[in-house]
């Protein structure tokens, strides 16, 4: 038998942080593909280009983890309140 | 800085749209029921690299004549270098902040949710810190070994100033000692040729006997200043020569230096692509999507303590999927794995996974990439070491 207990606008207080952090991470990314072009002419160029490469196709999956976190915990916050109105409605 | 688009929480749980700063606009730490959770991080100061977007170093960069001195300055920049490894340093920081707010909202919203869901939650939010810890660790090796290649190839830059410096004194010297030599050595010929004239002359009037007898003083002395001017012009020879001897020996030198500042400059740069190809950082599972593409970091070991993503699924023991339903107004847990008809990509994946191989396309190429590296560093050491040999073996002109 499932038991929880959920104080909703705490979920949907939480969710705004959490979202927030897309931004911050997408922020950051831009910062490092600006790193680009810093070890030209050296053997080490094709190397670094392609690390930076790698941080600059991934990181955004980071701000989204963060923004998916945060739609879901928001989604949750909500859904509890709507039910709770929605029994409470029924029963009187 | 301001992050458009932010939303912020009030006090009473309203949410409205940020308009300050970044350390005002990042959302302020609600209250909950337990502890709040951390204030997301302020971002570090990052460097400013100038928006030509690369320095391409060239022959113009290079101290006049440097290529004519026999060996070329090592290229690339420290200082942007250092600047990168700035940027992989702040992008570690901003990821090990995210992370704990990651983790600090978790923790602060455990009091005031408890349940299934609460606890899929909890263990996605332990996953995601544990990806972000993982992610700062990895740009932080990246940070590290960009700075190490920075100040090293800055020391064999300097090595190689220096080296090219002293070559072009050397190469002067060795001009003007030439100089010497040719003005020296036809004064000597003409000389010897004097000197020979007035021993001739002397000889001729000896066997003149008395007749050439007042004469022959004269024909000693023309011959004694010829052989002081002889002398002269052989010392002066001997002088240039030992000197220009001397300056070649000092150019073989310093162009053995040069060029040894140059192959220490490439096998920094082969170390510093060593590491930088081995570095790969692995998505974060996203609430909602599922199942989640399993994948792995190659980040150092020792760095990471927390669980990554678990293969096969999300990361959460015996859950397949994770997923907020805006519309049912709950977070979804399926508790169940799920039999799934694997695609022969899957089917490969999950088998190099087993195998301990990287398996997502990307950590393969870059597996490949550092095996094509690793033999060109071999083959360039194999080369120099014949170089070194070579020039130890080199017969002795005859």
């Amino acid at each position: 038998m499932s038991e929880f207990l959920v104080t909703p606008e705490d979920l949907i207080a939480a969710s705004g942080g959490l979202s927030a952090i897309s931004g911050g991470v997408e922020e950051l990314c831009g910062h490092l593909r600006g790193a680009s072009g810093a070890a030209a002419g050296t053997p080490a160029e094709g190397a670094f280009e392609d690390v930076l490469g790698h941080f600059s196709a991934v990181l955004p999956h980071f701000a989204l983890a963060g923004e998916h976190l945060g739609r879901a915990v928001a989604g949750a916050g909500a859904g509890y309140s709507h039910s709770d109105v929605e029994v409470a409605d029924a029963c009187t | 800085m301001t992050l458009p688009g932010l939303t912020t929480v009030s006090g009473d749980g309203l949410l409205g749209e940020s308009t300050g700063p970044a350390s005002a606009g990042w959302p302020s730490s609600p209250s909950f029921g337990g502890s709040p959770p951390p204030a997301l991080p302020a971002l570090p100061a990052l460097p400013t690299l100038p928006a030509t977007g690369g320095l391409r170093v060239g022959a113009s960069e290079l101290p006049p004549g440097a290529l004519g001195v026999g060996f070329q300055i090592a290229p690339g920049e420290p200082a942007w270098l250092s600047q990168a490894a700035a940027r992989f340093s702040a992008t570690a920081v901003g990821l090990d902040g995210f992370g704990d707010h990651v983790s600090g909202t978790a923790g602060s919203l455990s009091p005031s949710w408890t349940g299934s869901a609460a606890a899929s939650y909890q263990q996605l939010s332990d996953i995601i810190h544990a990806h972000f810890r993982a992610g700062a660790a990895t740009s932080r090796v990246a940070a590290a070994a960009l700075n190490r290649y920075s100040a090293q190839l800055d020391g064999f830059k300097k090595d190689g100033v220096t080296a090219t410096r002293e070559a072009e004194r050397c190469l002067e010297e060795i001009k003007k000692q030439k100089g010497l030599l040719l003005t020296a050595q036809p004064a000597a010929t003409a000389a010897q040729g004097a000197l020979s004239a007035a021993q001739r002359e002397g000889s001729l009037l000896r066997a003149a006997g008395a007749a050439g007898a007042p004469f022959v003083s004269v024909a000693d002395q023309a011959a004694s200043a010829a052989q002081g001017k002889l002398s002269g012009a052989q010392t002066d020879a001997q002088t240039a020569s030992k000197a220009l001897q001397h300056a070649e020996d000092e150019l073989r030198m310093w162009q053995a230096r040069g060029r040894r500042a140059w192959d220490d400059a490439q096998s920094a740069a082969d170390r510093a692509t060593g590491t930088l190809l081995g570095l790969t950082i692995a998505p974060p599972p996203l609430a909602g999507i599922a199942p989640i593409p399993p994948l792995m970091t190659t980040a150092p070991p020792g760095l990471l303590k927390g669980p990554l993503i678990n293969p096969g699924g999300t990361g959460l023991k015996g859950i397949t999927g994770f997923s907020a339903s805006p519309l049912a107004g709950s977070v979804t847990v399926f508790n169940r794995e799920q039999p799934k008809q694997l695609s022969p990509e899957e089917e490969a994946a999950r088998a190099a996974q087993k195998a301990g191989l990287p398996h997502d396309e990307a950590a393969a190429t870059r597996a490949r990439q550092k095996e094509v590296h690793n033999e060109k560093v071999q083959s360039r050491t194999r080369n120099q070491q014949k170089r070194q040999n070579g020039q130890r073996q080199k017969p002795k002109k005859k």
